[in-house]
């Protein structure tokens, strides 16, 4: 797998800090937009107050890991994708998010059949008439099922017009 | 009624021809689920969640525990074949039946790993069924601030055990009670954190959630990772699954110290099945007289973890019935298609719907039979699915969870979500925190929230009254107890560590 390693604690405080600012703007939401009610009656905002220092504290307490500590129960390191991988993750996430926006357009078992061929052809070096074949079936066999005879609502887009 | 007439009756509700279909369709899908990497046992319940909800409610939820125990199983099949587990529970079972299989015994360990989840589901029924009705009719007499002991104090005591580092756990699981705020709130009615966006009103959908953090980002990892796609099964024959003498009688008291060890662990709120199968494995290597072997290829090594994971996970289900608080994501799940079918899950349960309550227990004893049935004739069709070439199984499964996303509210924003959650999974994978808190998290949140408003209101705002009661004293003894322990083991284990690094030295 081609792929580039960083220290594992370096990421988890990088994670630390985004939700830090989260817990600040969560906290200062619920602090000026919510009600506080009386303490015999409390109001909407005192949970998540009280949520929002939590994650605070979770966060803080990442970002005073010691890298020892943290190596030991984490490990040292971890991968992110680099070159090829990287490349075949992002094709298919990229049309995984492009199949979400087809489905209102075009309904989904074409949107589906697309997004199966493009994941199919990113994954595969086969060749594209047999794939786009396998697409095809597979999604004509998810709207028999799920769609006819499990009653499953999915959007029919344009094809609700013919 | 007592425990006894209970079982017959639940058996009376679970051998009606639908409800044994169901638990056949459950334990079916859930053994395929087990089998295929990438969707683990959460991620498959998740899926199936929305197709339940045209079911009959006891149908339902047959059919998601047969999914959950199902997927139990199955999730060895590859840790034996391929040193791949299934799921988490199976890490152990990887060590010693990737070894066996080397040797030429694939077929007999699945058989013992077969049979021995067998004995440790079906044993564990026994002590769901005595302590679930013993429980949920003490649970009556609990107030809110008992409640909010048992709810709040059982997250703690997760976040403290589910691995790695406090914060590990305490991070995600404080998301969870974020993400639970979302959406309008149940005493006055305020919407909070909506933004204007109406599908945000109803609050956030625990469907995308679970499927964009179990199934989703370990679909990605699946993606990026181009060489397990090269892992291919050897293929194993009917004859070469029968264990011999020599095994089954090893077998067999391992099965009965895991079992015993799992169900005690399925009873403490947080990740039972894998934690069981790890302190299993540990024991095996503590008290079995093959103790040397074990870690090179001993059946010790496989036949316990595997009692215990599958008598943990059917333990899970004691909170569940008897409480109605899920401690686990499976059990966050069983709670969330119960309340969309208008079941009141709590102590109530047993009294108000006793069909659901023992018909779900007496289905666990008919689908553990099942499993037995499906497993060991039928482990060529699963080794068989192993060999499906991931160009097609990994956007099919892509697909699938679409389609469940989608299907519990009509939602396109949900779907959204469902990518959202799988990127932030993904990311907590590669930097381990964990991911069970977050879940169980936000679907206990409006719970705590709940009960801890309620107990300030019966109270008048006296502080003093969340530990008045026996039962929250005792709950907060227990769970401080948890903590000091847990702390204390790990503070032991560290200067165990120092010291020994010191002597090299």
């Amino acid at each position: 797998m081609s792929g580039r390693s960083f220290p594992i604690v370096s990421g988890r405080r990088i994670v630390a800090i985004v939700a830090l600012v989260l817990a600040a703007a969560y906290t200062l939401y619920a602090w000026r937009e919510l009600g506080f009610g009386r303490w015999h009656r409390p109001g909407a905002a005192i949970f998540p107050i009280a949520v929002g220092i939590m994650i605070a504290i979770a966060a803080i307490s990442v970002l005073l890991e010691r890298k020892q500590t943290s190596d030991e129960l984490h490990g040292a390191a971890f991968t992110l994708p680099g070159g090829t991988d990287l490349r075949r993750l992002g094709l298919v996430l990229g049309a995984f998010a492009i199949y979400f926006v087809a489905m209102e357009l075009v309904g989904h078992l074409i949107a589906s059949a697309l997004f199966l061929f493009v994941a199919m052809a990113t994954l595969s070096d086969k060749s594209k008439l047999r794939l786009a074949i396998y697409a095809v079936a597979i999604a004509v066999t998810f709207e028999v099922v799920f769609v006819r005879l499990l009653k499953v609502q999915m959007p029919y887009g344009l094809t609700r017009l013919f | 009624m007592n425990a006894f007439e209970g079982l017959i009756y639940g058996l009376g509700v679970a051998m009606t021809p639908a409800n044994l279909l169901a638990a056949f369709a459950g334990a079916f899908a859930g053994t395929a689920i087990g089998v295929l990497p990438g969707l683990g046992p959460v991620a498959g319940v998740a899926l199936i969640l929305p197709l339940t909800f045209s079911l009959d409610p006891t149908a339902g939820l047959i059919m998601m525990a047969g999914i959950f125990y199902g997927s139990m199983y199955g999730g060895s099949t590859t840790a034996i074949l391929l040193n791949i587990p299934g799921e988490s529970a199976s890490v152990v079972t990887a060590i010693d039946g990737y070894q066996l299989a080397r040797k030429g015994r694939a077929g007999a360990t699945l058989t013992i790993v077969a049979v021995g989840s067998f004995v440790g589901g079906t044993l564990a029924v026994v002590g769901v069924m005595l302590f679930s009705a013993a429980l949920a009719k003490v649970a009556i007499l609990f107030g809110p601030a008992d409640f909010f002991a048992l709810t709040f104090g059982g997250l703690m005591v997760m976040a403290r055990i589910s691995g790695g580092t406090l914060a590990s756990s305490l991070l995600p699981m404080a998301v969870g009670l974020a993400l639970g705020t979302i959406g309008q709130e149940a005493v006055t009615g305020e919407t909070r954190y909506t933004f204007g966006f109406l599908h945000l009103a109803e609050g956030v959908s625990l469907v995308p959630i679970v499927v964009g953090l179990y199934g989703l980002a370990e679909l990605m990892l699946l993606i990026e990772d181009k060489l397990h796609a090269a892992a291919r099964p050897q293929s194993v024959t009917m004859r070469e699954l029968l264990p011999n003498r020599e095994e089954w009688r090893r077998a067999v008291p391992s099965w009965l110290r895991g079992t015993g060890l799992g169900f005690l662990f399925g009873l403490v709120p947080g990740p039972a099945a894998t934690l069981s199968s790890f302190a299993s494995y540990r024991l095996e290597k503590a008290v079995s007289k093959h103790a040397d072997q074990i870690g090179h290829g001993a059946i010790e090594g496989v036949a316990g973890p595997e009692a215990a994971n599958n008598s943990a996970a059917t333990a899970a289900l004691v909170p569940l019935l008897a409480l109605g608080i899920p401690f686990t994501p499976i059990a966050a799940l069983m709670i969330s298609a119960m309340l969309v079918q208008g079941v009141q899950p709590g102590p109530l349960l047993i009294t108000q719907k006793p069909e659901i309550f023992w018909g779900l227990i007496a289905s666990v004893y008919i689908g553990n039979v099942m499993l037995l049935a499906l497993n060991i004739p039928m482990i060529g069709v699963w080794v068989s699915l192993l060999r499906i070439p991931h160009y097609l199984f990994l956007p099919v499964l892509l697909v699938l969870s679409v389609i469940g996303a989608y299907s519990v509210r009509n939602s396109i924003f949900d779907i959204w979500m469902l990518l959202g959650a799988g990127l932030l999974g993904y990311i907590f994978n590669k930097l381990r925190f964990q991911l069970a808190p977050m879940v169980v998290g936000l679907i206990l949140g409006p719970n705590i929230e709940k009960h801890l408003r309620e107990t300030l209101f019966l109270s008048q705002g006296d502080v003093g009254a969340f530990v008045e009661s026996p039962i929250a004293i005792t709950v907060w003894i227990l769970v401080a107890a948890i903590l000091l322990i847990g702390y204390l083991a790990r503070r032991r284990a560290a200067v165990a560590t120092a010291m020994a690094q010191e002597s090299n030295v």
